[in-house]
């Protein structure tokens, strides 16, 4: 089976808000360091906290997260 | 503006530099253990590790007092109990580890280590393992 693993777009989504990753993880009611790691693909998030995001930058998790395949 | 100036910013330094001392005092107890090998010095460095973590409830609860939506933002955070959850079950490995290993070198070799000392060198060891490894999985 090929390994695939969660990308995604998070940085850019939060960018063209012009949002901070502070001032995301204030609405969302998270930390930074969530975020950081989010965005840096370090931490996948929950559902409950990928819907929470998706719902701050207005769009759909689908937009924000995407399986890619591992190389 | 300094991120870490928001309230959560502030309450997760405070909790990180209370870990970063915790690990510190462990430490030093667990240094002094090294050095010499009667029971005292073994119960008084046991003591010395409940101590600490009794303070660092004492501080987890300062947190729970905090004001509410921070304070759930720090608690909840899901990097901060994944970082936990990594961080117990390492220590956890880290400790059968040591005592395996413990068990296989005594086979071959003999140490003059009491019941007591070895009691509270696992207990050091586990407590800096289990502090060592959430700062470092819960880092930014």
């Amino acid at each position: 089976m090929r390994d695939e693993r969660l990308a995604n777009q998070l940085r850019v989504a939060r960018a063209g808000r012009h949002l901070t990753q502070e001032a995301l993880a204030d609405l969302i009611g998270t930390t930074r360091k969530s975020i950081n790691a989010i965005e840096m693909q370090r931490m996948v998030p929950s559902t409950l906290l990928a819907l929470k995001i998706a719902r701050a930058l207005d769009t759909s998790v689908e937009h924000l997260f995407s399986l890619v395949a591992d190389e | 503006m300094d991120h870490q100036d928001t309230p959560t910013g502030k309450l997760v330094r405070n909790e990180r530099r209370g870990i970063w001392l915790a690990l510190a005092v462990v430490l030093a107890l667990a240094s002094t253990l090294a050095m010499g090998s009667d029971t005292r010095r073994a119960l008084m460095s046991a003591m010395g590790i409940a101590i600490v973590f009794a303070v660092s409830w004492l501080a987890q609860s300062r947190m729970r007092a905090a004001r509410g939506r921070d304070r759930e933002a720090v608690m909840h955070d899901e990097l901060r109990r994944a970082a936990l959850a990594r961080a117990y079950r390492g220590a956890f490995f880290v400790m059968l580890g040591v005592l395996s290993a413990y068990c296989l070198a005594s086979a071959v070799l003999v140490f003059a280590l009491s019941a007591q000392m070895l009691a509270a060198l696992t207990v050091a060891l586990g407590a800096s393992a289990f502090l060592a490894l959430f700062l470092l999985f819960d880092r930014d």
